[in-house]
């Protein structure tokens, strides 16, 4: 079972991520201030944490930057009240893996969660770069740039196809609408209405054209999921 | 969590209406007083230091003179021819002093009645106060007493009268700067004081009143031209004092707007509790509908404290050399397909790149707002064209579609937070895009204007060029 550390000072808060996290399968912990967080994170034996930027004693930038220099390189999400774009880029500078603004819903925090999870996972470097994505009767080879579905061409617009190198690469994952658009458009704002939705319908129109069975999922009120149910 | 900031409670600041700078006045003078004094001081004392020196070198050159005359004469035909010398000069009265003794110490000749007391004949320089015989009182001699053959010995000396009579005009003098400096310093800084008191009075009163709760006073300003630097500060507080006042009508209307705006949600949510907690059926759906409420509240918020750290300047370091045009492309991009499903045809016009250096995240935000905007109030256009481009005085982008536009007058009121123009439209946003764009658009040092699309609405946003 994957353990997380939360450190909040808010026991509502801390609460509403224990409960949630547990109910997604997670062994929670609580650290109520930074100076515990920094003790209990040290030893690198969580898999993730959630730490709130604002804390009393040590703030979350000081225990981030304490934790990297000490060596641990846990994957770390930081929750901010404090949501603008210089605040968000002072937190990932600090050495976080992902920075959620305050108030979130917890499917958001849930998704990133996973995703920074599985990206420490993977081993960075000296291994060949991957060329190919597969899923199901799904593949995309990246060099070339092309997507085949049962053998079948599928001609996709480079976003569409950024799009779905992204979906693939968090297969059986929730993704969200502001993970989609931090990694595919490179932009940090909520846009508001439905953009990406319509991306995403189209991408899933090509997709699951000619009565294949559907790969793209629409996760009622998180995002999507690509996998096979 | 958010922390909450307690505001300052504005200090009382008596000093400012009440102290008048008295203190300054004294202090001033004093400066002014040594500042004078000194310069005086230093000048007659040059002045002193350089006629004493001329004075004491002719003196010597005279004794010597008159030595050597005496001593040759003496040499040459003995003390008699010596004696006539020194009665020669004695006839016209001067500054010169004599007396020339035998081997016995009786007077041959001279104006002096006797040698002075352990006054030795070792031909060196002396200052010594002597009585010649024809004056009253002593006077004070340069002199040199020297022997002369046979045992006789000559006294010739000079008179410093004229030396201590400067020396004492120099005193004087200096007395006399030392009161003139007084008064010139007192009166130098009452009027240097009185001046800049009143100046800064008259600012200090603006301050204490602004202070007090009169937002409306202002320091007084020449019309034109001259400007001193109380002027540039009357300015300078002038123009800080419209900046308060302008935030603070801002403020105001903010919050009322903001207060409006989150009632009929709120209420709305309140409604929907209230049929829950009756046992209504449909308590899925109305859970639903109030998250979604609850969102729409979050997303206000979030988007009005966005506002205000723009308008604080906050985000400045966030500015990078980009491509304005590629932001134009890469939103048109984002919007397209939602633009044709609403059956919307959104084009980009940036084929040249238009460099900027700007805050790429800060200018996609205030562009997407725009294209929202025009996608929600001028979709029934049909065509809607986003363009960037390079102007005389920077770069351009705009968002012109051909709905139905904004009437002129009504203008300021669609830039103002929370003026939605039209509370009965159904589609949500509480009229906070377009003000964030404009916000957006000045903290780059732009500005954001509304023009007409005949028919539609054009949407400009001008940003400076470099420098």
């Amino acid at each position: 079972m994957s353990r997380i550390l939360c450190v909040e000072d808010d026991p509502t808060t801390a609460d509403y991520i224990a409960k949630g996290l547990g109910e997604a399968g997670f062994a929670v912990d609580i650290a109520g201030d930074g100076r515990d967080g920094l003790f209990r994170a040290s030893d690198g034996s969580y898999d993730a944490i959630v730490l709130d930027r604002m804390l009393p004693g040590m703030d979350g930038l000081s225990v981030l930057s304490a934790l990297r220099a000490a060596g641990v390189s846990t994957p770390v999400v930081m929750l901010s009240a404090l949501a603008s774009l210089d605040e968000r880029v002072k937190g990932l500078r600090a050495g976080s893996d992902d920075y959620l603004p305050k108030p979130f819903a917890f499917d958001e925090l849930l998704a990133r969660l996973e995703a920074v999870r599985r990206r420490a996972a993977v081993p960075a470097a000296g291994e060949a770069p991957i060329t190919r994505l597969a899923f199901d009767d799904l593949e995309v080879e990246l060099l070339s740039r092309t997507v085949t579905r049962s053998g079948r061409r599928i001609e996709l617009q480079p976003r569409e196809f950024r799009l779905l190198e992204f979906l693939l690469r968090h297969a059986g994952q929730v993704v969200t609408r502001t993970m989609l658009l931090e990694s595919v458009w490179d932009y940090h704002f909520d846009p508001g209405t439905n953009v990406i939705d319509v991306h995403v319908s189209r991408l899933r129109k090509k997709l699951d054209d000619g009565g294949a069975k559907p790969l793209l999922h629409t996760v009622r009120g998180a995002g999507y999921r690509l996998g096979e149910y | 969590m958010p922390r909450e900031t307690r505001s300052a409670v504005l200090p009382d600041l008596p000093w400012l209406a009440r102290r008048r700078p008295q203190s300054t006045i004294t202090r001033i003078a004093t400066i002014l007083f040594i500042g004078l004094l000194l310069g005086m001081a230093i000048i007659l004392g040059f002045i002193a230091r350089v006629t004493q020196g001329q004075l004491d070198a002719d003196a010597r050159a005279l004794i010597l003179a008159e030595r050597a005359a005496i001593t040759q004469a003496f040499g040459r035909d003995g003390a008699d021819s010596a004696a006539a010398i020194i009665h020669g000069e004695m006839r016209v009265p001067g500054p010169l002093a004599m007396l020339l003794l035998d081997a016995r110490g009786r007077a041959i000749a001279g104006n002096i009645a006797a040698w002075p007391a352990d006054l030795p004949a070792d031909s060196r320089f002396r200052r010594l106060d002597l009585t010649r015989k024809d004056r009253p009182g002593a006077e004070t001699f340069a002199l040199i007493a020297s022997p002369l053959p046979d045992g006789h010995r000559l006294l010739v000396g000079r008179s410093l009268e004229e030396q201590e009579r400067l020396t004492r005009t120099l005193t004087t003098s200096l007395l006399a700067a030392v009161g003139l400096s007084l008064v010139l310093a007192v009166g130098i800084s009452l009027v240097l004081t009185r001046t800049i008191a009143a100046r800064v009075q008259a600012i200090a009163d603006v301050a204490g009143a602004v202070a007090a709760g009169d937002l409306t006073r202002r320091v007084a300003l020449p019309a034109a031209g001259n400007r001193d630097a109380f002027d540039s500060l009357g300015d300078a507080l002038n123009a800080m004092l419209a900046r308060i006042e302008s935030l603070l009508d801002e403020l105001r209307s903010v919050t009322d707007g903001l207060a409006h705006d989150l009632r009929s949600p709120l209420t709305r949510m309140k409604a929907r509790i209230d049929r829950m907690a009756r046992g209504g059926d449909q308590s899925g759906h109305e859970i639903a509908a109030i998250g979604h409420e609850a969102d729409a509240l979050l997303a206000m918020l979030e988007t009005s404290l966005e506002i205000s750290r723009v308008e604080a300047g906050i985000g400045r370091d966030g500015f990078r050399q980009m491509d304005l045009a590629a932001l134009v492309n890469d939103m048109v991009e984002m919007y397209e397909p939602l633009a044709e499903d609403n059956g919307v045809q959104l084009t980009a016009l940036a084929a040249t790149p238009v460099p900027v250096h700007a805050h790429r995240e800060l200018l996609g935000r205030a562009l997407s707002n725009l294209i929202d905007n025009a996608l929600r109030y001028g979709a029934s256009g049909g065509i809607i064209e986003v363009a960037a481009e390079a102007t005389a005085g920077g770069a351009r982008f705009s968002v012109a579609d051909h709905g139905p536009g904004i009437a002129r007058a009504a203008h300021g009121d669609a830039l103002r937070r929370f003026g939605r123009l039209d509370v009965a439209r159904p589609a949500g946003g509480a009229g906070l895009g377009l003000s964030l764009a404009a916000a957006i658009a000045r903290l780059h040092g732009g500005a954001l204007q509304l023009l007409s699309n005949r028919p539609g609405l054009r949407v400009t946003i001008d940003l400076p060029g470099e420098g």
